[in-house]
């Protein structure tokens, strides 16, 4: 582990930018069509309770990253292993977002760009932010906090005095039951972007005020869960659930319809920049999450040892992981309901049973 | 050593990553597509017909020059994508279409049926759905691009400006966005309206630039009615009076003139919309869905041309039940036009999903069977405000 630590605040804006990361623009839920935003209310519900369970882990190992306490709860020999996996589970989410990234970039507006020449770009900066440690990542979360919410605002204001919003098109709610909105929240918007949260358990230790960072931590969570079924709701009230439902990338496609006097217009832009920022600082989690532990599993004295070849490595599988966006989208939906599923909600919860069960015995003789 | 190699290979990578974008395209390479046009082939294909600025011609400036402001070229293909790309065959430059502002559909395309036209619109990164769509009325797309416009060079800007102003002022039509068409055109069962363009004398003529060298163009581009869909396919026009019951019972209608008969009197007064909302509802009698339809407008009195004492609150209190009357006749007529035509332009049919779920699962298939035989009540309510800048008519004076 760095010697450094991180304040509530800049753990609070980690998260939040972690959150809204790519589940804000790609069509997150929308397979439960109208009423995709109760999908992620679903979702951020089940989420409160697996950070929960992330918190309590922690609270039992202040001081160590997930790879670590599961060695130590689960010994060494099913312990070390299943770290290693961690480790490589990080680097299969960052690639993963990598490419999300890079794909819907080179899809709305870089469309003659070659693919690693955006990834490449995308993981260097990364890279260098965390060759400087996690302090720096942290700080500039807070920059780029303030920066995403005047995003946001700026966005929806424009969005409301172009009159393109009709609140109309997002009734009747549950037309189709409750079944599709509970399925959508299993097998999408419970596991992503919540169940990535996993990520966090290897940056808690760092916080300087654990009481009140994981406070804050809990309800920045849960502004970010309400403002992304909000936006969702947006998206649908703007644009009809049948072309958001089409669109590749919703958000981009809702706000290009701002037009005041034909004057105002075109401002797709922040959106773009939405997506780079929310897409950086998904990968900078995850990168770091993998970085962290490799650090810890292999007994690396310094961390920057590792940045650069994890970087590679992250760069080169977003490049191979899928041939085409359909390909990566299917395996993304499989990976949610497998990976994801797997490593960010069964493990911790086992992980948090066993930890229970070994205080019990410990305490009992 | 070791540094300078450091600095070197730091500088060469910057240089790389700072030169820019990849793809950029400058300016001079490119043509701003300022409106489309789309037809049919007799082959089954597209012809698609773009009208680009010229931008010598358009800078205006005083340069009074002898060209004209804007270039048509057309390309056809058997998808669509195909024939915009044909079209640089004969320009010399790459069509941009971001700026696209007009989207024309020529009447026999629109008869044909125009599900398959929006893929590519809503695909492309480059367009927007904020595009306005319209009905070239008896002609091709290609020969309504082709006029040239007095007033305002471009004559996309100029149909957009048209279709504004219309909307605004008078309320028998209104504009439609790509948005917009691609919900009401890929609703199962669901009809749409769109505003149509007319061309009102030779289109030959209209393409030179003699047409603007004269104080009454011998060609113009003119709105001309909604063009009325039903599943995708055009079905029939309305015009006029019966146009505006649509934009009424959609909610469109901003401000209009309704003339009213003078009581008693020979003459007309003549109110002036400020303010127009139309709300729906949906509810079932009978098994079967019904629609209500409740308007509210105020207004002003903006002409009176008979002796009526307006000074009276009493007559204007009658003159709103006319006012009254009158709009509910229109619109029930209107709907009724439309019912017969048998496109749900009126959006009944989304009324009805909204407001009564578990009742529209049921008639969603054979809606369009039902529509036509929905029953519709319509509520009016309005009041007028103020009479303008005089009480008496010039006319009550003896």
């Amino acid at each position: 582990m760095e010697k450094a630590k991180i304040s509530p605040g800049q753990l609070a804006a980690l998260i939040f930018l972690f959150e809204m990361g790519t589940a804000l623009v790609v069509s997150l839920g929308l397979k439960a069509e109208k009423d995709a935003w109760l999908a992620i209310l679903l979702g951020l519900a089940g989420g409160m309770g697996l950070f929960g369970v992330y918190v309590s882990l922690y609270r039992q190992f202040p001081d160590h990253p997930l790879t670590s306490y599961v060695r130590i709860i689960l010994g060494r020999w099913i312990g070390w292993p299943l770290g290693l996996l961690y480790v490589l589970f990080f680097i299969y989410g960052a690639a993963r977002d990598l490419r999300d990234g890079a794909d819907l970039l080179i899809s709305s507006v870089l469309d003659q760009t070659p693919m690693i020449a955006v990834s490449s770009i995308m993981i260097l900066t990364t890279g260098y932010v965390l060759h400087k440690g996690i302090e720096v990542l942290a700080r500039t979360a807070q920059i780029y906090f303030a920066v995403l919410i005047i995003l946001g605002v700026l966005s929806n204001f424009l969005l409301a005095v172009s009159g393109v919003i009709d609140i109309d098109r997002l009734l009747p709610v549950l037309e189709k039951g409750w079944s599709p909105v509970i399925r959508t929240t299993l097998t999408q918007s419970f596991e992503f972007p919540f169940a990535e949260m996993i990520c966090f358990t290897m940056l808690l230790p760092y916080l300087n005020r654990p009481a009140k960072g994981i406070k804050l931590g809990m309800m920045t969570l849960l502004a970010g869960g309400l403002v992304l079924s909000f936006s969702s709701a947006m998206d649908i009230a703007v644009l009809g659930v049948d072309i958001a439902g089409r669109a590749t990338f919703p958000l981009l496609m809702a706000v290009s319809l701002v037009n005041i006097k034909e004057f105002i217009q075109r401002m797709d832009v922040l959106v773009v920049m939405t997506l780079i920022i929310g897409d950086f600082f998904k990968v900078a989690v995850f990168y770091y999450a993998a970085v962290q532990g490799a650090t810890d599993i292999f007994r690396i004295r310094d961390h920057r040892r590792l940045v650069y070849p994890i970087g590679l490595i992250i760069l080169f599988i977003s490049a191979i992981i899928a041939a085409n966006f359909s390909e990566h989208i299917e395996e993304g939906n499989f990976a949610l309901m497998t990976v994801f599923l797997l490593f960010g909600v069964v493990i911790p919860i086992v992980l948090w049973g066993a930890a229970w069960i070994r205080k019990a015995l410990r305490q009992s003789p | 050593m070791k540094r300078s190699a450091r600095a070197l290979s730091l500088l060469s990578i910057s240089a790389v990553i700072l030169a820019g974008c990849w793809d950029y395209r400058e300016l001079n390479e490119l043509s701003l597509a300022m409106a489309m046009g789309v037809d049919k082939t007799d082959a089954g294909g597209y012809r698609v017909a773009m009208q680009v600025v010229n931008p010598k011609e358009a800078a205006g400036r005083n340069v009074a020059g002898s060209g004209v402001p804007v270039v048509v070229f057309t390309g056809t293909g058997q998808t669509m994508f195909e024939a915009i790309r044909n079209v640089t065959l004969k320009g010399s430059r790459r069509i941009n279409l971001q700026h696209l502002r007009d989207l024309v559909i020529g009447e026999e395309l629109a008869r044909g049926g125009v599900k398959e036209l929006f893929d590519l619109l809503e695909r492309d990164h480059e367009s927007r759905l904020t595009t306005r769509v319209y009905i070239a009325k008896g002609s091709d797309s290609e020969q309504v691009l082709k006029i040239l416009t007095p007033l305002d060079q471009i004559p996309a800007n100029a149909i957009l400006g048209k279709i504004k102003l219309s909307e605004r002022v008078l309320g028998e039509n209104y504009e439609v966005d790509l948005a917009s068409a691609i919900h009401g055109i890929y609703r199962k069962n669901g009809g749409f309206a769109i505003s149509g363009l007319k061309i009102m004398g030779d289109a030959d003529i209209g393409e030179n630039r003699s047409n603007l060298q004269q104080t009454d163009s011998l060609t113009k581009i003119t709105v001309a009615g909604m063009a009325l869909f039903h599943n995708g396919k055009l079905t029939g026009w309305l015009y006029g009076k019966d146009a505006r019951g649509l934009s009424w019972t959609n909610n469109k209608l901003k401000s209009t003139v309704v003339n009213l008969e003078c009581a008693g009197n020979p003459g007309n007064i003549a109110i002036e919309t400020y303010h127009s909302k139309t709300k729906k509802k949906a509810r079932i009698r009978n098994g079967k869905p019904m629609i209500e339809i409740d308007i509210r407008q105020t207004g002003k009195v903006g002409e009176a041309d008979c002796p009526v004492d307006l000074t009276k609150s009493a007559e204007i209190r009658k003159l709103e039940k006319l006012w009254e009357k009158v709009t509910k006749l229109e619109v029930e007529k209107a709907i009724e036009k439309v019912q017969h035509m048998g496109s749900d332009a009126l959006e009944f049919g989304e009324t009805v999903q909204r407001d009564e779920p578990k009742l529209w699962k049921k008639i969603e298939d054979k809606w369009s069977m039902i529509f036509p035989e929905v029953q519709v009540v319509v509520r009016a309510e309005t009041s007028i405000l103020r009479t303008g800048m005089r009480t008496k008519p010039s006319m009550s004076s003896k």
